[in-house]
């Protein structure tokens, strides 16, 4: 391990060099979800906007230029063998080199002018192409993957298992894979925990694994320093069992004096998705346990909501029904 | 021919290479806002290996055009050079 401080704080962390792994990762993937999600590639570019050529696509290219050449390459060293002359080889082999380059070049343009028009890097080809999921809002749309827009209707969160259908009004985004952002900053998501901080202020080095059970998460959040949760109330949805918990940070904590400005409850499974406790509003996390598989539903605002983002969270939530 | 090519492309890589975009600590709320001018100093190369191998998860024998040897030194001095920019020593 190896600490530091980071640029414009005075709060010196234990920072540990794996950590930068983990930071660039996540803006890899903040970088491809830019390019999936941009409407127009010929817009005036900003400061906070992504680069005008992504760097995957443009490395695409050249990989597609230098994986064609390297083939005729090899090819034009191993044809002679079975021609006849060595100067008729030479001849061959170099205007199959200079052809299939031309080509390759060709080839090469043509993808690189269609990443300038809006293609999306592989990963994330269906976020950048809205019909390729089919009609949005319809019963069995996936609510996490697609479009950055999520337009009303019924939505389906398929990863634990057992579906939960959810109905969304109009307003709402996507938000990285994990759930929905709205007015307000207003986030519901459907994290699967990879650990829980034990310390949700100093939390950068104090991710401690969490077990599978619905048990297992509650105690996690329970025990943890830096915030506080409340009792778990049962709480059941469509037959199937759980808790829910409200973590809140500490009455006149300054969070800005945690890591990063800001507390953090939860790393998600893969490793890139934190969830933290923001300012405006506590964080409700709802706990189930879908016939042995945790499923988590948390909400929360980073911004103070006002009545109409509050009633419209709450109605996204007392949608959802399981099965 | 092959060199000319892989050449074209590399340095068109590079010359779009500097303007990045900003860190949304809104979403990442983990992630160093400077990690994005940290990049944008690094090297031509630098920049192209951290990028490829740490933020879209390519391995080092998919970075062509350059030996596997050749890879690994610029990832190495790109990532100290991070570690350096963004405050953190190593251990």
């Amino acid at each position: 391990m190896s600490g530091g401080v980071w640029p414009g704080s005075d709060v010196i962390w234990g920072a540990p060099m794996a950590d930068l792994h983990d930071q660039l990762r996540a803006y890899g993937r903040q970088i491809e979800r830019d390019l999936a999600d941009r409407p127009q590639p010929t817009e005036t570019p900003t400061d906070s906007g992504p680069p005008a050529r992504p760097p995957r696509p443009r490395h695409r290219t050249w990989l597609l230029v230098a994986a064609v050449t390297a083939t005729v390459a090899v090819t034009a060293a191993v044809l002679p063998t079975a021609l006849r002359s060595e100067e008729e080889n030479m001849r061959k082999g170099s205007g199959a080199v200079l052809g299939l380059c031309l080509l390759a070049a060709a080839c090469s343009s043509t993808q690189d002018t269609a990443s300038t028009t809006g293609s999306a890097p592989p990963r994330t080809s269906a976020a950048a192409t809205p019909s390729a999921t089919g009609p949005t809002g319809s019963a069995g749309t996936s609510l996490l993957d697609g479009p950055d827009a999520v337009e009303p209707g019924s939505y389906v969160v398929d990863k634990f298992g057992t579906p939960i259908q959810v109905t969304m009004p109009s307003g709402w985004h996507r938000l990285g894979g994990v759930g929905v952002k709205g007015p307000d900053e207003a986030v519901l998501t459907f994290p699967e925990f990879g650990s829980v901080y034990t310390d949700s202020c100093n939390w950068i080095d104090s991710g401690a694994p969490v077990g599978p059970t619905v048990d297992d998460l509650v105690q996690a959040l329970r025990a943890q320093q830096g915030s506080q949760t409340t009792d778990p109330q049962p709480l059941t949805v469509d037959g199937f069992a759980g808790y829910e918990l409200v973590v809140s940070k500490p009455d006149g904590s300054d969070f800005t004096k945690c890591y990063g400005g800001q507390r953090s409850v939860w790393k998600d499974a893969d490793g890139a998705i934190t969830d933290f406790l923001g300012s405006a509003t506590p964080l409700t996390v709802r706990v189930l346990d879908l016939a042995g598989r945790r499923a988590v539903i948390a909400f929360m605002s980073y911004q103070p909501m006002s009545a109409s983002t509050e009633a419209e969270l709450s109605a996204i939530v007392d949608s959802i029904r399981i099965g | 021919m092959f060199a000319a090519g892989r050449n074209w492309a590399r340095d068109r890589f590079r010359r779009q290479a500097p303007r990045l975009p900003a860190v949304r600590t809104t979403e990442i709320p983990w992630v160093e806002p400077g990690l994005a001018g940290a990049l944008e100093r690094l090297s031509g190369r630098q920049r192209e290996v951290v990028m490829l191998v740490h933020c879209f998860e390519w391995t080092l024998a998919e970075v062509l055009g350059m030996s596997k040897g050749s890879v690994q030194v610029h990832e190495r001095r790109g990532m100290a050079r991070l570690r350096r920019d963004l405050g953190c020593s190593d251990g």
